[in-house]
C-alpha cells in the first residue's frame, strides 16, 4: 500500500484531512523519508488552503509558506492539509463545515483544536510523520495533549509566518507535532529561522533543538494558579506524577505565582479578535477564494459573500473583534488589553528569573465528548483555554508531553520557557518522555 | 471674508518599488494588474516588509517641512472596506506619523504642518458605464496598490483660495527640487481641501488632481458657500467630490455616514528607530532648497535677483540648464538673460515645457555664439530662436540652411549699391538737404537683408556711397 | 470599561460595519452572547495599568528594513480570479 493511500484509509476512519498533496519526496535532507503534513491555514504552493474556511475554497496558493519551502528543502514529502477550526477560531475544532477530526482514543471526543486535524494525524500515523501545525492561544498545545503527542510552540519570531493565513498576526506562531520529543526538535530546527518576508522574524541565532541535555539541576517552577480549582484532579494527578520524575532526575521543583493569568484571557481574546477582525476583512469576494456573481453595490456584494463565507464563530469574533476598535471603546478595551498584556509578561519574566522551566497541565481536562460540547455556549470554549492563552500572550516557547491517561484520555504536561529557551523545555519534555 | 482652509497632499514617491513590496514603481503605461505581487493584492498570507528609501524620502520632505522627526514611528490599519482596497484595510501611520509640528512660509505666512507620513496608495478604479455614482460596475487595475506616499497635513491656516494655490506651487517646487517625486506623471499630487466660511460648517473635498483644479474646487465651494449662507441655509458636514470636466462639487458622503476606522497598530510589521545618526545622514544629504538655490546662483553668477527667481521658480529643469549653459559659455549674465528672456518666451510661446522642447545647453549657446563671433546679429537672433525651439535643431545648422549669416562687408556694399541706384529720388532728396532720406535708403536696405547686418554698418555704408558719388 | 448594552441595535450596527448581513434571530442570539462575553472582559478595569506601556508583540522587535530593489514575481495574477476583463479585474460598483 502506497503512503498516500496508507493517509487515505486513515482519513476515512479518523477525517483529519482537508486537502491531499500527495508530493513525492525530493530526496536528500533531516526530512528524508518523511511525511510532512500542513495546518490548513499554512500555505501550500498548488494545494487548495483554506483555513477550514469556506470563504476561500478554491483558493490555490501560489507560493508555498516559508516553513513549507524549508520542509521540501530537507527532503519532505508534503502530503495533505489537515483541518482545523475556521481561520483557529476554536479549541475543539468544531467550528468548520469541513472535517471535524475524531480522537484516536475515542471517535465520541474532540481532538481538541484548532489544530485538531494535524494532532490526529500525528496520532494515528504508522509511517514517519511530522506535523506543520500552528498556535494562536493554544492550538499546538491543546490538541496535542488530548491526543497524546508532542506539541513545540515556539518563542514568538522564531519561525516565519510568511505563508500563514493570520488570525492574530501577533499571536500567531507556527509550530510542530510528532511522535517524539527528538523528533519535534529536529523538525523544529528545521523551519526555524530569518526570513527576510516577514517583518517579526527574530534575528536571534537559532540553536540546535535536538541537542538536549539531562534535567539535572534543572529548576523547575509549578505557577500556583494553573492548580487547583477549574482542574481535574485526575489530570493533575498525572501531572504531578511527571514532575515527580523530573525531581527524580535532579531537577528541583518550587512554587511560583503569575499573579495576572486569570486576566490573560480576556487579555488574549481582545488582542486576537482585535487582530483577527482586521486580517478577515480582505475576504470580500475579490481576487481569490469564494466569489460570487458581481451583483448590487460594493456593500452588498462584500456582505453577500461574507455572509455566506464565514462561519457562526468567525461571524461572532469579526463583530465582536470591531466593537473593540471601535473609537470610543478602543482605549478600554484595545489599548487596555496591550497594557495588560505586559503585565502577563512581566510575570513570566520575573518567574524565569528563578526558573529554568515552568510546569503544569497543558488543558485542565482532558478532551471533552462531541456532545458536551454541543451544549456549551461561547465563553465557555473560550475559558476552556485559560492555561494556554498566558503562555501564547507573552510568546514564550512551550512544548506539551504525553504524561499519562485519565479516563482512559491523554493527559498532556505543559512546559514553559523564557523567550528564545525552547531548549530548557524541551529538555524537560525528553525527561519526562524518556524516549 | 474669511475662508479657513486645510490641506492633505498625497505624493506619490519615485522609489523603484512599492512602499511594502518589491514591486516595481514604474507601472506608467503597463498593462492592468501586471505589476504585482501577493502582497500588493493582499493575498492571505502575505506580509508587509518596510522600504527604507521611501523612509529616506519621507524624512527629506519632513525636514524640508522644518519638521521635527519621530524618534521612533509605527504604522497602523486604517480599516474600511472599498473596492481599491486589496486588504479593506491601509496600511498607514495614525498615531505615531514620521514628523510633526513643521511649516511652510506663503510670502510671510507661516502655514503649519501639522504632520508627514507614510501609507500606501491603493487600487486604480475604472468606473464602467457612468461616474463615480451611477456606473454600473466597477474595473480594477491593483499596479498602483501599495505605490508609496507620503501624505502631508497642513493646520488649517490657509486664508484665501488664491494663497492655496501658491502654497502647494511652492511645495511642488520644493519636492522637485528635493528629488523625490516625477513631478509630470499622472496624478501624482492628489489633495484633500477642507474649507469652511466664516465659522461654518467644515466641508471636505477629496481626491482633487492638480493646482488648478485644487483653486477651481475651492473657488466653487466659496461661491456655493457663500450663497447658502446668504439663503439662511447651513452647510452640512460633509465629503464632496470635484468634477473636473463640470467644475462643481458634490456630496459623495455625509459625515455620519462616515466609517469608524477602527485603527489597530499594524502587527505585521515593527517600530523603526529613526536614530539621529539616520536624520543626519539625511539632512547632509538634503539636496539645495528652492530659496538657498536662488542665493547661491544670485552670488555665483552674478545675475540679479528677480532673474534667479524666475529661473527657480520655473522649475529644476530650467536652473539646471542655465547652470550647464554656464558652464559653456563664459558670459553669465548674457546667458541669463537670453535664458529668460527669449528662450522662455519662445518656450511659453509654443506650449512647451523645457523638458518637453529638444533644446539643450549645447545648442542654446550657440546662439551666443553666434552673435560674439558677429555671424548673425542680435535681432536675428531673436528670430532664430524662435524656430530653434519649435524644431530644437541646431542654430548653426539652421543659420547655415537658412543663409542667415551677417552678410560680408562686400555683399552689404553692393545691396546698398543697387538700392541707392534704384531709390534715385531719395538719392536726390538727400542732395538737396533731406537727411531724413537717408533714414529712407537705410530702411530699404535692412528690408532687403532682413537683419544679416547690423543698422550701424547699414547707415555706414550708405552714407558713404552717397558721399563717394 | 462602561456597561455595554449590547443592543439589537449595536450588533445590526457591528454587522453593517462588517459587512454581515444577518437574520432577525442571529441578531438576537449575537446581541445576548456578545453580552455575556464583553461583561467578562470587564474584569480587566481590575489591573492597575498606570504608567504601563502596551505590548504591540510579546518580544521587542524593530528596525525590519527592505532595500529599493525592484523585483517582478512571474506569476499570473488572475489564476484565482473568477471575474475578470481583460487583465482588469471585475469588481461591484460604488453606489
Amino acid at each position: 500500500m502506497s503512503l498516500i493511500d496508507r493517509v487515505r484509509d486513515l482519513d476515512n476512519k479518523y477525517c483529519f484531512m482537508n486537502a491531499f498533496a500527495e508530493d513525492e519526496s525530493n530526496g536528500e535532507g533531516l526530512l528524508k523519508g518523511y511525511a510532512v503534513s500542513v495546518k490548513d491555514n499554512v500555505c501550500v504552493k498548488g494545494v487548495e488552503s483554506k483555513a477550514g474556511s469556506k470563504i476561500l475554497e478554491g483558493y490555490i496558493p501560489p507560493f508555498d509558506a516559508t516553513v513549507v519551502a524549508k520542509s521540501r528543502a530537507e527532503g519532505a514529502a508534503i502530503i495533505g492539509k489537515t483541518t482545523q477550526d475556521e481561520f483557529g477560531f476554536g479549541t475543539f475544532n468544531v467550528n468548520t463545515s469541513y472535517k471535524v477530526p475524531l480522537n484516536p482514543y475515542d471517535p465520541k471526543r474532540s481532538t481538541g483544536g484548532s489544530s485538531g486535524g494535524a494532532a490526529c494525524l500525528t496520532a494515528v500515523a504508522d509511517f514517519p510523520h511530522v506535523a506543520i501545525s500552528e498556535s494562536t492561544g493554544g492550538s499546538i498545545s491543546c490538541p496535542a495533549s488530548w491526543c497524546g503527542v508532542v506539541g513545540i510552540t515556539p518563542t514568538y519570531g522564531r519561525v516565519s509566518r510568511w505563508g500563514l493565513i493570520d488570525y492574530a498576526n501577533s499571536l500567531d506562531k507556527i509550530g510542530v507535532m510528532a511522535k517524539t520529543v527528538k523528533e519535534a526538535a529536529m523538525f523544529l530546527d528545521v523551519i526555524s529561522g530569518p526570513d527576510e518576508y516577514d517583518s517579526t522574524v527574530l534575528k536571534a541565532p537559532v540553536p540546535d533543538f535536538t541537542r538536549m541535555n539531562s534535567v539535572e539541576g534543572m529548576r523547575i517552577g509549578i505557577p500556583k494558579e494553573y492548580l487547583g480549582e477549574g482542574v481535574d484532579p485526575k489530570v493533575e494527578e498525572q501531572v504531578w506524577g511527571s514532575i515527580k520524575k523530573l525531581e527524580s532526575m535532579g531537577a528541583s521543583i518550587s512554587e511560583v505565582s503569575l499573579p495576572h493569568t486569570k486576566y490573560s484571557l480576556s487579555s488574549y481574546y481582545i488582542i486576537a479578535m482585535a487582530e483577527a477582525s482586521t486580517n478577515l476583512a480582505k475576504f470580500s469576494g475579490l481576487r481569490y477564494g469564494l466569489q460570487k456573481t458581481i451583483e448590487g453595490d460594493f456593500n452588498q456584494y462584500f456582505s453577500s459573500v461574507r455572509t455566506e463565507g464565514m462561519g457562526d464563530e468567525a461571524k461572532r469574533r469579526v463583530m465582536l473583534g470591531t466593537f473593540i476598535r471601535m473609537a470610543g471603546y478602543r482605549d478600554a478595551y484595545y489599548l487596555k488589553a496591550l497594557k495588560v498584556r505586559t503585565k502577563v509578561i512581566e510575570d513570566f519574566k520575573k518567574a524565569f528569573k528563578n526558573v529554568d522551566v515552568l510546569a503544569a497541565p497543558t488543558m485542565p481536562v482532558v478532551a471533552p465528548k462531541f456532545d458536551e460540547i454541543a451544549e456549551l455556549e461561547p465563553i465557555q470554549h473560550y475559558m476552556m483555554d485559560i492555561l494556554t492563552v498566558a503562555p501564547n500572550l507573552a510568546g514564550v516557547p512551550m512544548v506539551t508531553v504525553p504524561c499519562g491517561e485519565a479516563d482512559g484520555m491523554p493527559v498532556g504536561l505543559h512546559l514553559m520557557a523564557d523567550h528564545l529557551n525552547e531548549i530548557k523545555a524541551l529538555e524537560a519534555a525528553q525527561g519526562v518522555k524518556q524516549e | 471674508m474669511k475662508a479657513t482652509i486645510g490641506l492633505e497632499i498625497h505624493v506619490h514617491l519615485n522609489t523603484r518599488s512599492k512602499l511594502f513590496c518589491s514591486c516595481t514603481t514604474e507601472i506608467g503605461d503597463k498593462e492592468p494588474n501586471t505589476e504585482v505581487c501577493p502582497i500588493c493584492l493582499g493575498y492571505p498570507g502575505s506580509k508587509p516588509k518596510l522600504n527604507r528609501k521611501a523612509v529616506d524620502y519621507g524624512m527629506t520632505i519632513a525636514l524640508a517641512l522644518e519638521s521635527i522627526i519621530e524618534p521612533e514611528i509605527r504604522f497602523s490599519r486604517k480599516n474600511y472596506f472599498y473596492p481599491d482596497m486589496s486588504k479593506n484595510f491601509q496600511i498607514t501611520q495614525y498615531e505615531i506619523p514620521l514628523s510633526s509640528g513643521g511649516y511652510l512660509l506663503v510670502g510671510n505666512h507661516k502655514i503649519g504642518i501639522t504632520r508627514v507620513h507614510l501609507e500606501e496608495d491603493p487600487a486604480k478604479l475604472t468606473h464602467v458605464g457612468g461616474g463615480i455614482t451611477n456606473a454600473r460596475e466597477t474595473l480594477i487595475d491593483y499596479n498602483r496598490a501599495g505605490m508609496p506616499l507620503v501624505e502631508i497635513v497642513t493646520d488649517p491656516d490657509i486664508e484665501s483660495t488664491e494663497e492655496a494655490r501658491a502654497f502647494l506651487e511652492k511645495l511642488s517646487l520644493i519636492l522637485d527640487h528635493l528629488g523625490v517625486y516625477d513631478p509630470t506623471a499622472e496624478g501624482v499630487l492628489r489633495v484633500d481641501a477642507n474649507i469652511s466660511i466664516e465659522e461654518g460648517n467644515r466641508v471636505e473635498i477629496k481626491n482633487i488632481t492638480g493646482f488648478r483644479n485644487v483653486e477651481k474646487a475651492l473657488n466653487y465651494e466659496v461661491v456655493r458657500q457663500k450663497s447658502a449662507m446668504n439663503m439662511g441655509v447651513s452647510i452640512v458636514r460633509e465629503t464632496r467630490h470635484f468634477d473636473a470636466g463640470s467644475g462643481i462639487t458634490s456630496t459623495l458622503r455625509l459625515k455620519e455616514e462616515e466609517e469608524d476606522y477602527g485603527y489597530i497598530a499594524e502587527p505585521d510589521l515593527v517600530k523603526i528607530n529613526l536614530t539621529e545618526d539616520w536624520i543626519g545622514r539625511t539632512k547632509v544629504s538634503m539636496p539645495e532648497l528652492p530659496d538657498q538655490r536662488i542665493h547661491r546662483l544670485e552670488a555665483q553668477y552674478g545675475i540679479p535677483r528677480f532673474q534667479a527667481n524666475i529661473l527657480v521658480h520655473t522649475g529644476l529643469q530650467m536652473s539646471e540648464f542655465f547652470e550647464e549653459s554656464c558652464g559653456l559659455y563664459d558670459d553669465h549674465r548674457e546667458v541669463c538673460n537670453w535664458l529668460v528672456t527669449y528662450l522662455l518666451k519662445s518656450l511659453n510661446y509654443e506650449g512647451l515645457s523645457l523638458r518637453e522642447s529638444n533644446v539643450t545647453p549645447e545648442t542654446f549657446v550657440e546662439i551666443l555664439e553666434l552673435i560674439r563671433g558677429g555671424t548673425i546679429s542680435e535681432r536675428l537672433a531673436k528670430e532664430l530662436i524662435k524656430d530653434y525651439v519649435k524644431t530644437g535643431k541646431s542654430p548653426r545648422k539652421i543659420v547655415e540652411e537658412k543663409n542667415l549669416g551677417l552678410l560680408a562687408e562686400d555683399e552689404l556694399r553692393e545691396v546698398v549699391v543697387s538700392v541707392v541706384e534704384e531709390f534715385s529720388q531719395a538719392v536726390q532728396d538727400y542732395r538737396s538737404g533731406k537727411s531724413k532720406a537717408v533714414e529712407y535708403l537705410i530702411g530699404q536696405v535692412l528690408r532687403r537683408i532682413r537683419a544679416r547686418a547690423a543698422a550701424n554698418d547699414v547707415r555706414r555704408l550708405v552714407l558713404e556711397e552717397l558721399d563717394q558719388k | 470599561m462602561a456597561d455595554i448594552a449590547v443592543t439589537r441595535d449595536l450588533v445590526g450596527r457591528l454587522a453593517k460595519a462588517a459587512r454581515l448581513k444577518l437574520t432577525p434571530e442571529e441578531t438576537g442570539r449575537y446581541a445576548q452572547q456578545l453580552s455575556v462575553i464583553l461583561d467578562a472582559f470587564k474584569e480587566l478595569d481590575q489591573v492597575d495599568t498606570e504608567g504601563v506601556e502596551p505590548s504591540y508583540h510579546p518580544i521587542e522587535l524593530e528596525d525590519a528594513l527592505r532595500e529599493d530593489e525592484p523585483e517582478k514575481w512571474e506569476w499570473d495574477p488572475l489564476a484565482n480570479v473568477a471575474d475578470a476583463e481583460g487583465r482588469s479585474i471585475r469588481g461591484p460598483k460604488i453606489k
